[in-house]
């Protein structure tokens, strides 16, 4: 039994390189505008990213949110596993914290529609 | 050999396998918590030992160890949520693995695994939240399966090729 095949190369580099395609493209989404937080799918807050602030979520646990520089970043949680707060800050449109015990979602929302929500106003 | 002894030798490379499985998955979740943009998903090490059973012993075999593991591992860590995630990927992929064995090469099963293992996870994220959104996480968990898969896959073939010299019990 030959290890391994040209083919298994070929078949991984095309489904990494398809990856990494999907993934640089919405990396270079334009920066976003407001943070938009879900709770159990219903929109609870929108935050906008040009203000420095700070919003609890209180759901089954607790997400300390930080909107700074235009970026929004999880301080702090109760939850077991503290996976949001290793997400990290995120500022680019469509780019999106997940809290799967909280059932919380973060999600940077483009630039656009806050613009016209801004007028509007 | 007798069928009985081939039976329990059987027996108890299922239970050994349960046990690497679970110290993997153990592993899987050390390693995997210090990737910092992809908090809360797996490597899926231990497809290692699922990916063996699957070739070794069957499919039947492969689907105790799986479930056994993914039971045992949720009560070592105490996160039921954790159950969900790690039955979800543990299921999906075995299944997908189990469909492609005879029709694909093992390092093309392994990706396929790794791939489907995270999908199923991402489709657990999703229902939970019941946020759309959660399809931003669908490139980089491709891209890690199909990483992890691959060097399953390898590492699987370099055990498989090593064991079929003593074989006494494979199908």
């Amino acid at each position: 039994m030959k290890l391994i095949k040209r083919s298994d190369i070929i078949f991984t580099a095309a489904v990494v390189a398809a990856a990494l395609l999907i993934w640089g493209w919405t990396a270079t989404a334009p920066r976003g505008e407001r943070a938009l937080v879900m709770l159990e799918g219903r929109e609870i807050a929108s935050l906008p990213l040009n203000t420095d602030t700070v919003y609890t979520v209180r759901g089954e646990y607790t997400n300390v949110l930080e909107v700074k520089d235009g970026e929004v970043f999880v301080t702090d949680t109760d939850c077991p596993n503290k996976t949001c707060q290793k997400e990290g800050a995120i500022s680019r449109a469509g780019q999106t914290i997940v809290c799967a015990p909280n059932k919380m979602t973060v999600t940077v929302t483009g630039g656009e529609e806050g613009g016209v929500d801004a007028i509007t106003q | 050999m007798p069928s009985r002894n081939r039976e329990l030798n059987r027996f108890v490379l299922s239970a050994l396998l349960i046990g690497i499985a679970l110290v993997l998955s153990l592993v899987d979740t050390a390693v995997s918590s210090a990737i910092p943009f992809l908090p809360g998903f797996k490597l899926g090490i231990a497809n290692v030992a699922t990916l063996f059973a699957l070739y070794y012993l069957g499919v039947r075999e492969t689907l105790i160890i799986s479930v056994a593991r993914c039971l045992l591992a949720a009560l070592m860590s105490g996160a039921l949520t954790m159950l969900f995630f790690s039955l979800a990927g543990g299921l999906l992929s075995l299944a997908v693995m189990a469909l492609l064995k005879n029709r694909v090469s093992m390092v093309k099963v392994s990706v396929a695994g790794g791939i489907a293992h995270n999908m199923a996870q991402a489709a657990v994220a999703f229902f939970l939240t019941a946020t759309p959104q959660v399809s931003y996480y669908i490139p980089p968990l491709v891209l890690l399966g199909a990483v992890s898969g691959f060097f399953i896959g390898l590492l699987c073939s370099v055990v498989l090729q090593r064991m079929m010299p003593i074989d006494n019990i494979s199908k």
